[in-house]
Parts: C-alpha cells; sequence; structure tokens
C-alpha cells in the first residue's frame, strides 16, 4: 500500500512541477523509463516471491538506469546508438514481460 | 523449468545463453542472493523493506521519472504542430505578398510603357515607338495576343489516388507518373523549335532568361511554383505550329511520357490566346556594346493602351495582364 502512495506522490509531484528535462538527457529519458519499470516489476515480483529487498531494489533501479543510459551513451558516441537502445529495450522488454507474467501467475493463480 | 537435453548432457540450447539467461531468470538474482544472506543469518525474511524509506524514495523518483517522460513526448509533438502551423501560416502570408507586389509591378510597367509610347508619339518618333513595341513582344516584356495552341499536361492519375492531393508542394513522395521539370523543358522546347513566339506556363510567360526548374517536387517558372495541371500556350502560326510540334521532338516525348508513365496530355488549338508580360525580365549588368558599364538599361515595358499593331506578322501588345485564354 504504502510503495503505492509513493508512486502516486511521485506523479502527483511531476504534475504539479512540471520538470523540465535538460537537453543533454533526453536521449536518455525512454531507456530510463523501460530501466526504471524493469526495476519496479521487479521489485514486485520479488515482493510476491517472498524475498523483496529494500536495498537491492534500490541499487538494481540505480544500476539499471544508470547502465541503460551509459549504453545508449556509448551506442551514439560509436555511432550505433538506435542498434543498442533496441538492444536493451529488447532485453527489458522480455525481463518485464517475464516478470508481469510470473506476478500475474501469483495473484490470479493463472 | 525443463530445459532439452541431449543424450550427451549438452543442452541444445547451449548457444543461446544470453536469451536463455533473460527468459529463465527474469528476476534480478540480487534478491535471491539477499534472501539466503538472511536465511544464513538466522534472520526472519524482510518484512519491513517494503515500507523502508529508500523503496518509498525510489517509487517517487519512478513517478518522476514517468511524467518526465510523458511531458515530454507530449511536448515535443506540440511544438513540432506549432511550428509547422506558424511556417504554413508564413508561407502563405508572404505568397499573397507576393502576388501583390507582381500584381503593382506589372501595373506599374504597364503605366511606364504607356507613358513612353505617348512621349515618343509626341515627339514623333513613331518608327522608334514601334520598334521598342516589337522588341518587346520577342523579349516577352509585353503582354501579347495572337493565334496558337495550348498544351496541356497533368500527372498520371495514380500520383493523385496515392498523395490524396493535386499540388505537388503538399507532397513528399518521387513517383513516377508525376511530371517533372524536365518534362516541360523538353515541351518547351519542342514548341519552340516548332516556331512558337511567344510561350507562357500557367500564365508565367517564358523569356530568354527563364528558368524552369524544380524545388522538392514543385515545378518553378521564373521561382514561382506552379501546381498541375501544366498549361503551356504557345503563339504561332496555327497552320503549322501542331503538326511540327507533333512530329518534331517535343511530341515524341510527349507521346513516350504519354505510353510509359500515363502521364495525362492534351492539344488544343486556339485562335485568339492572351499571354502575360514576363515578370522577371530585369537585366541589371548587361549593357548594350558601347554602353556605359553601371548603366544597365531595364527594359520595363508592358502592353501599351493603344491600339495600334506594330506590325501585321507580330502578335499585337495588349493592355491586360491576365492569364491567357483560348
Amino acid at each position: 500500500m504504502i510503495p503505492a502512495i509513493g508512486l502516486v506522490v511521485g506523479i502527483v509531484a511531476g504534475l504539479l512541477l512540471q520538470p523540465s528535462v535538460p537537453v543533454w538527457a533526453q536521449p536518455y529519458l525512454p531507456i530510463a523509463v523501460v530501466a526504471a519499470l524493469d526495476a519496479v516489476f521487479g521489485g514486485v515480483r520479488a515482493l510476491l516471491d517472498g524475498i523483496f529487498d529494500d536495498k537491492v531494489f534500490v541499487v538494481s533501479f540505480l544500476s539499471n538506469v544508470i547502465v541503460a543510459a551509459f549504453i545508449v551513451y556509448l551506442g551514439d558516441q560509436l555511432g550505433v546508438g538506435s542498434q543498442l537502445s533496441t538492444g536493451v529495450v529488447v532485453v527489458l522488454g522480455i525481463r518485464i514481460f517475464s516478470n508481469v507474467a510470473a506476478i500475474r501467475r501469483h495473484l490470479f493463480h493463472a | 523449468m525443463t530445459t532439452p537435453r541431449e543424450s550427451s548432457g549438452r543442452r541444445l540450447d547451449a548457444s543461446m545463453t544470453l536469451l536463455t539467461e533473460v527468459m529463465e531468470r527474469p528476476l534480478d538474482p540480487g534478491y535471491e542472493a539477499a534472501a539466503r544472506r538472511r536465511r544464513e543469518r538466522g534472520e526472519p525474511p524482510a518484512k519491513g523493506a517494503v515500507r523502508s524509506p529508500l523503496t518509498l524514495l525510489t517509487l517517487v523518483v519512478v513517478g518522476l521519472l514517468l511524467v518526465a517522460a510523458g511531458l515530454q513526448a507530449r511536448g515535443q509533438s506540440t511544438v513540432l504542430q506549432r511550428e509547422r502551423a506558424q511556417l504554413v501560416k508564413e508561407i502563405q502570408k508572404q505568397d499573397a505578398a507576393a502576388a501583390k507586389l507582381q500584381k503593382s509591378n506589372a501595373k506599374l510597367q504597364e503605366q511606364i510603357e504607356s507613358d513612353r509610347a505617348l512621349r515618343l508619339q509626341q515627339q514623333a518618333q513613331g518608327g522608334l515607338a514601334d520598334q521598342v513595341r516589337r522588341l518587346g513582344v520577342a523579349t516577352g516584356a509585353v503582354a501579347v495576343v495572337g493565334p496558337g495552341l495550348v498544351l496541356e499536361v497533368d500527372d498520371a492519375e495514380s500520383v493523385n489516388d496515392q498523395s490524396g492531393v493535386n499540388d505537388p508542394r503538399a507532397g513528399t513522395e518521387a513517383d513516377d507518373g508525376r511530371v517533372l521539370d524536365q518534362d516541360l523543358q523538353v515541351l518547351v522546347n519542342g514548341l519552340w523549335g516548332a516556331g512558337a513566339e511567344a510561350v507562357a506556363i500557367n500564365g508565367q510567360r517564358l523569356t530568354a532568361l527563364s528558368a524552369i526548374r524544380s524545388a522538392g517536387l514543385a515545378i518553378l517558372v521564373d521561382y514561382r511554383p506552379l501546381s498541375p495541371p501544366y498549361r503551356i500556350s504557345a503563339i504561332g502560326n496555327p497552320a503549322t505550329l501542331q503538326a511540327r510540334f507533333s512530329d518534331g521532338a517535343g511530341g515524341r516525348d510527349l507521346q513516350y511520357l504519354k505510353d510509359n508513365f500515363g502521364i495525362r496530355a492534351s492539344i488544343t488549338s486556339s485562335k485568339n490566346l492572351t499571354l502575360p508580360a514576363s515578370s522577371g525580365l530585369d537585366v541589371r549588368h548587361a549593357v548594350p556594346e558601347g554602353g556605359v558599364p553601371g548603366a544597365a538599361v531595364t527594359p520595363t515595358t508592358t502592353g501599351t493602351t493603344s491600339g495600334r499593331s506594330g506590325s501585321s506578322s507580330l502578335p499585337t501588345t495588349q493592355t491586360g495582364h491576365q492569364e491567357d485564354q483560348p
């Protein structure tokens, strides 16, 4: 319950503050969002598995976002930014799907 | 989860360890490792971890991130739309302004021409006035009337079906069925070669200084964009113009375009065509031999108001600056 409130607080704060993303960070935003979603769904699944750990959650979130952004940055420098972005999205997307499927099995037993 | 195994014990999908890893262990291994450490230390499972401030803070950041990304995506599209609308408006405004200026320019040129004719008349130099007007006809500086033919070409029907709009300025894709600037160049050259004395495309008079070229998908004549259908009006001997054009390179090219690309074309002869004066006939640097450099003469002449015809062999001059009418 409380984590959901945290998420809502973040969204409301975002809508109120209207944070503007600096131009240099804009290419990394979509990838960061996907990475953050991966960490969140991983956390929810761990919670349902009964092995949630706040430190692991925070570290996985931060490392996901930073590594994803770094890969995109590196790709941009090497001229293969879009390909590496696609790779990151594919890997994280598969993980998100698998985790959501596990969450679904936990919640609906189906 | 079971994994396929060969009799030797080697996994069939051993070469795809990365994908297997991603598919079979989507959960961060850290969670399991942390749980194992707790068990080893004899601590109870981390029940309160969900409510820890760390988790809460991270989720707040996640929420902020989502909103920022959403706003970013939405803001970008609206900014693009706004800029596009602004550009379209600006283009339309400048287009209208250019048309207005051209109109007033034509009117002024007409005024100048009539004043000059009157003055030359008063100075008893009627021969000079006639010469000026005859040269004006040949150079395209004055509007002319006469018999001739109208050649109307249009893009193939498939082009219009695809793009939905009959305006090349709105389209973005190149297409085989489109009339190109080089097609118009060949057709116009064919008309000149067939003995045309004055040619205009969509009301733009062609002179020795005219350029038919393309910018994007639009065809420009004297840097004014045209939209199809393209009406090429040519004044010339009505008895021979059409036959000579059809037999020449221009006619052959037109037939080729019709047969191979489906370009629509029609030729109609007309007894009374009116071609406007050219609006772009300004000479800034060229001077007659023996003249004074820097004092270039500008042949600013349009039709005269007098109804006298300069020569029976040449088309008569006209007052109006209007579209050609068959």
